[in-house]
């Protein structure tokens, strides 16, 4: 038993595949404890700092202006959307208009209350506490629920759009390599030529995809449908609101169903979304059909698709960290709204959550495009040498 | 017809195949022979244009090769049937050709009720049958057939051969390698043989015989073998045989007529030498 561990243990980490994905993840993880060092001596800036608006009297209130840049503020005197006032011991915060900048401002303002609590005497250690976990502070841009939920409902859409497809990418992946240790491969090229059978792969991948999320969405607006008709779902409104307290949240079920009213524009938004979803499954569906064709072994399979998945997921959390309208516009979040692969979803999302320049969609398309064409070319060579073991 | 003209083929700058040329007629069985690795599935796959050659040309109409691989090539969990028709597909073959074909070869090999099994639950024999129909469903003018005989019991090899034969003589070209050289004697008409993929012999398996002194006869070793006066080329004892060895036919002949005449011959064998003392000689 134990030769035989050891053989697979072998096997498995001791293929080419494996030994240069290990190294390539090494790598990576080099790159991202040392981003700062990297970032800094290439001289990298792909945030621009936010500017608030503080008067000179204001600004006494507040932390050091270090701790606001380290958060990517920049206070100024005059012409910013987002200002800042210090009132008779209250804070007035003008033009936050999304929850996490307002969440990002609350948490400074909160520091920095704290820190004039702490140099000030009080008559007891209750109202201590009580003054050091309570800051005064007032918004005057409520944010709009129904814009947050719609917000919230559409990552989730293409979230799950796009958790489909990475599973449906390996699929392809693990034909080829079927094909190959069955040796079925031999027949098949007796009868179409490497190419037709490389788009045919590309091709029954998209098709798959295409028809599984028709297929879910047709289940789901169905079966909503008839729910919505039922009873409008409050029975199970009712349900969820035992185990999560929804409308302690301010959500009613009126107010989803008013979310769910979608516009045209919305639509042809959402047309536009699944067309770079759909792009980056093609890119990544080419690039593992590639990488797929030069596995020899079951093991080395298995090496290749695992750290497709990590990167994938990585760039989900990424578009996690950014899901929100400011942040989605700033330098970081339109690079990666160009990147290939990662423009999945974060132009899907820039697209459906801020306005997004004509001139930015085609560029970001274009090169999806030209990405997907250029991989193709590129790497049917390898393609076909790796197909017949060459 | 066809023909292959000047092919080589590098592997990782090792060369598995230089210059090689041949022709395979309609009508004709053609025997490739050689060591292991002496480039004949190289060979093969070329000519049926899996891989490319980096020289050469091979002449033929791709649609009408057939091709039966060494390894299996098989779906394993789905029936003959089922992968005759989707290969049938792939050779842009109707329902109802791809039907027919299938229902000739069933009847051909005596495959019956096997058909519409998973192709996992066959014997090895049965595979290596059904392998065979499906490089043959859409009647290729070309066959090329790798290693047909493995897996197969003796008398399906037999049969084997046979039907090889009839459909040679049905207009096809057929191109085989197998290490089966006794039933592969008896069926060739050419032959090509390969060694670190050089061809060190081609041509028409008779005069290839007549060349290398490919006539033998066996007298028992306790007649007058002796006395006898006639030319020959070598002389062997073999068990309790005496092998007098002749460069053509006539002189083997010639050698038998006057062992008939003699009282102390009790036995007289006369014999091609075995394929695989031609294929010998001619690599050394």
């Amino acid at each position: 038993m134990r030769a035989l561990i050891l053989f697979s243990l072998k096997r498995r980490f001791l293929n080419p595949v494996a030994i240069s994905l290990q190294v390539l993840f090494t790598l990576v993880l080099i790159i991202l404890f040392n981003l700062d060092h990297i970032s800094e001596a290439l001289n990298l800036n792909f945030s621009t700092p936010y500017p608030i608006q503080v008067s000179s009297e204001t600004i006494n209130e507040l932390l050091p202006i270090e701790y606001w840049e380290k958060q990517g503020f920049i206070l100024v005197e005059e012409s910013a959307d987002l200002i800042i006032d210090y009132r008779e011991g209250i804070y007035e915060v003008k033009g936050a208009a999304s929850l996490t900048l307002q969440a990002k401002i609350y948490t400074l303002l909160l520091q920095s209350h704290q820190q004039k609590i702490l140099n000030e005497s009080h008559p007891s250690v209750t109202e201590f506490i009580m003054n050091y976990n309570s800051v005064p502070l007032i918004f005057d841009a409520p944010i709009d629920p129904l814009e947050a939920i719609q917000s919230n409902l559409v990552f989730a859409i293409l979230t799950s759009v796009y958790f489909m497809i990475l599973n449906f990418i390996s699929v392809n992946s693990n034909e080829i390599i079927q094909e190959k240790t069955s040796n079925v491969l031999e027949f098949i090229l007796t009868s179409i030529t490497p190419f037709q059978h490389f788009c045919a792969k590309i091709l029954s991948g998209l098709i798959t995809v295409l028809v599984q999320i028709g297929l879910s969405m047709g289940i789901f607006g169905c079966l909503l449908i008839q729910r919505l008709n039922m009873d409008q779902g409050r029975g199970l409104f009712m349900l969820a609101n035992k185990y999560f307290n929804l409308e302690g949240s301010g959500i009613n079920f009126e107010m989803i169903s008013h979310v769910l009213k979608l516009s045209p524009n919305f639509f042809v938004k959402m047309i536009f979304a699944f067309l770079f979803l759909i792009i980056g499954l093609l890119i990544l569906q080419v690039m593992i059909l590639i990488l797929s064709s030069r596995v020899k072994t079951i093991e080395e399979a298995a090496s290749i698709q695992g750290p497709f998945y990590l990167g994938l997921l990585a760039i989900y959390y990424v578009s996690l960290v950014l899901n929100s309208p400011q942040q989605l516009s700033s330098d970081l979040g339109r690079t990666l709204s160009y990147v290939p692969v990662s423009s999945m979803l974060m132009m899907g999302m820039r697209i459906l959550s801020t306005n997004v320049a004509h001139d930015e969609l085609s560029l970001s398309l274009l090169i999806s495009f030209l990405t997907l064409f250029g991989i193709m070319f590129c790497g049917f060579h390898w393609y076909r040498k790796g197909l017949v073991n060459e | 017809m066809l023909k292959v003209k000047s092919v080589s083929k590098s592997y990782h700058r090792r060369k598995v195949l230089f210059e090689c040329s041949f022709t395979c007629e309609p009508y004709q069985i053609m025997g490739i022979f050689g060591h292991n690795g002496c480039g004949k599935s190289t060979l093969f796959r070329i000519i049926c244009g899996i891989i490319k050659p980096d020289s050469g040309a091979v002449i033929v109409e791709k649609d009408k090769v057939g091709y039966m691989p060494e390894q299996r090539s098989l779906l394993i969990d789905l029936t003959l049937t089922q992968q005759a028709k989707m290969l049938g597909k792939l050779r842009n073959l109707n329902e109802t050709q791809t039907e027919l074909s299938l229902q000739e070869m069933i009847n051909t090999f005596g495959f019956g009720e096997m058909a519409s099994k998973p192709i996992k639950t066959l014997s090895k024999g049965n595979q290596q049958k059904a392998q065979l129909i499906l490089s043959m469903i859409h009647r290729p003018k070309v066959l090329i057939l790798d290693e047909p005989f493995n897996g197969l019991d003796y008398l399906s090899q037999i049969e084997l051969s046979r039907w090889i034969r009839i459909y040679a003589q049905k207009g096809n070209s057929v191109l085989i390698s197998s290490h089966q050289l006794e039933h592969m004697d008896g069926l060739c008409d050419e032959i090509l043989i390969l060694d670190h993929g050089k061809t060190i012999k081609q041509g028409h398996l008779q005069s290839l015989r007549e060349q290398h002194q490919q006539y033998s006869v066996k007298v028992n070793a306790d007649s007058n073998w002796k006395d006898f006066n006639f030319a020959y080329e070598s002389l062997s004892a073999v068990d309790s045989w005496i092998e007098v060895r002749f460069t053509t036919l006539n002189q083997a002949k010639r050698a038998v007529g006057i062992f008939l005449k003699d009282k102390s011959v009790q036995s007289i064998h006369l014999e091609m030498v075995a394929l695989s003392e031609l294929i010998q000689v001619c690599e050394h």
